[in-house]
């Protein structure tokens, strides 16, 4: 299926774009996390994912749908 | 109140926003880039009362964008050339200035005396602290933050809505703007949408950020809302306030020998304190010249600060732990007890 991928903070600099279409043969959120920190070294950094526009918890795995709109938030310190 | 007219006759606030501004108390922690943006929006506006927290110094590097401070301003306390700043621009806003930084000990009983609290700080330890004290004490929360061009807006514990910890339940470290790099018009853009929403809590018109996240790209143009929800799993109590922000106070502990294998001692006093103790793993950093010098340390070393009586450590290496040093500790004994201990430890050595 197609997902579009949004990256915000400090991930933009480490996949390289803010946004991407992502074709994956995963099923649900943390499939995708497993595959994502395989392909990027984002594990130093810390985020939360929100699915269609709506933040996750950390222990939900959200099943995928074709077209869903999957970010990537990480906190921001500066002020 | 005809400096007020043009607000005024807006539908959104009339006489009676007027007063609610006249009457409403807000306390800004944070006289940084986000909060010298905001501050004379919301002096401008007559808000009745405006307290601002900061314990930090004006800095050179800081102008290009803490457009409140001029380069007379260098050295001095920002939130006392804040208040000369907006006393001036507003004489019917009260301005109160606490040039300290916000701590577990002092955050209950400086938020009880407000409204309404405005997150402009530059530290995530510090974010969480504002909601907890937030939560506490019942007060909205009017948060911002920044990561280079990028933006995040909230409002926490609005009508007993979602908190900071319901967003980013795990405390993690983030880069500042001094790590990351900031330009000025990006924190003046995501001040002015924080003091938008000040105005509106105060006002109670137009939909509150409440359980929502507003990011702002201010180099792309492009803005985006997250909704998140309330988690009981975020439940703030007084025991949870007490283990996280307030056991966290410096303890002295004693020397061992351990800092001069695995770790590092750190001499905060002057340098014409004697006796010198001279060993390859004693750093000499007077508490005078510490913030120049806090950058070279690294946080994920071990150091035991010491100093003559023990009590300029504490201070010290406290305020290393609020900076987000964890293996810290200050040392029991002063610089004479431990040139004998380190002596002690040379002989043994040799023999």
């Amino acid at each position: 299926m197609e997902v579009t991928m949004k990256y915000f903070g400090q991930l933009v600099d480490v996949i390289g774009s803010h946004e991407e279409q992502k074709s994956i043969k995963v099923n649900t959120t943390d499939e995708l996390l497993q595959q994502l920190s395989e392909n990027y070294a984002i594990s130093h950094i810390p985020f939360q994912l929100a699915v269609n526009d709506q933040l996750i918890g950390d222990e939900e795995a959200v099943k995928l749908n074709d077209g869903d709109v999957v970010a990537l938030l990480p906190p921001y310190a500066g002020g | 109140m005809n400096r007020y007219q043009r607000q005024i006759i807006l539908p959104q606030v009339g006489e009676n926003g007027q007063q609610k501004l006249a009457h409403a108390r807000v306390l800004i922690i944070g006289a940084g880039g986000l909060g010298c943006a905001l501050l004379p929006y919301l002096a401008a506006s007559g808000i009745g009362c405006i307290g601002i927290v900061d314990g930090d110094l004006v800095a050179e590097s800081n102008l290009h964008r803490q457009i409140l401070y001029t380069p007379k301003s260098i050295g001095k306390f920002k939130v006392d050339e804040a208040k000369a700043f907006l006393n001036q621009q507003n004489p019917d806003t009260q301005i109160d200035s606490f040039t300290y930084f916000l701590e577990g000990q002092n955050a209950l009983d400086l938020f009880r005396n407000y409204d309404l609290i405005v997150d402009a700080t530059d530290r995530i330890d510090v974010r969480y602290l504002i909601n907890d004290a937030a939560v506490l004490t019942a007060k909205p929360v009017v948060y911002a933050s920044i990561h280079r061009f990028e933006g995040q807006i909230s409002v926490f514990n609005y009508k007993n809505g979602p908190t900071y910890r319901c967003l980013f339940p795990k405390a993690v470290a983030a880069p500042s703007c001094a790590e990351a790099g900031v330009l000025g018009t990006a924190v003046g853009l995501i001040g002015m949408l924080q003091a938008q929403e000040v105005l509106k809590v105060i006002l109670d018109t137009g939909e509150i950020l409440s359980g929502n996240l507003l990011v702002y790209d201010t180099l792309n143009a492009r803005q985006h809302t997250f909704s998140f929800a309330k988690k009981e799993k975020s439940q703030i109590t007084e025991a949870f306030y007490r283990e996280r922000h307030l056991n966290s106070n410096i303890e002295s502990q004693s020397f061992s020998l351990d800092y001069l294998q695995n770790g590092l001692l750190i001499d905060v006093r002057e340098l014409d304190e004697q006796p010198r103790l001279n060993h390859e793993r004693i750093l000499e950093i007077p508490l005078s010249k510490l913030d120049q010098n806090i950058a070279q340390l690294d946080k994920s070393k071990s150091y035991g600060v010491f100093c003559q009586s023990g009590k300029r450590a504490i201070a010290v290496a406290s305020k290393l732990k609020n900076s987000g040093f964890t293996q810290v500790i200050a040392l029991k004994e002063g610089a004479q007890e431990l040139e004998k201990e380190i002596t002690h430890t040379r002989l043994n050595t040799i023999k």
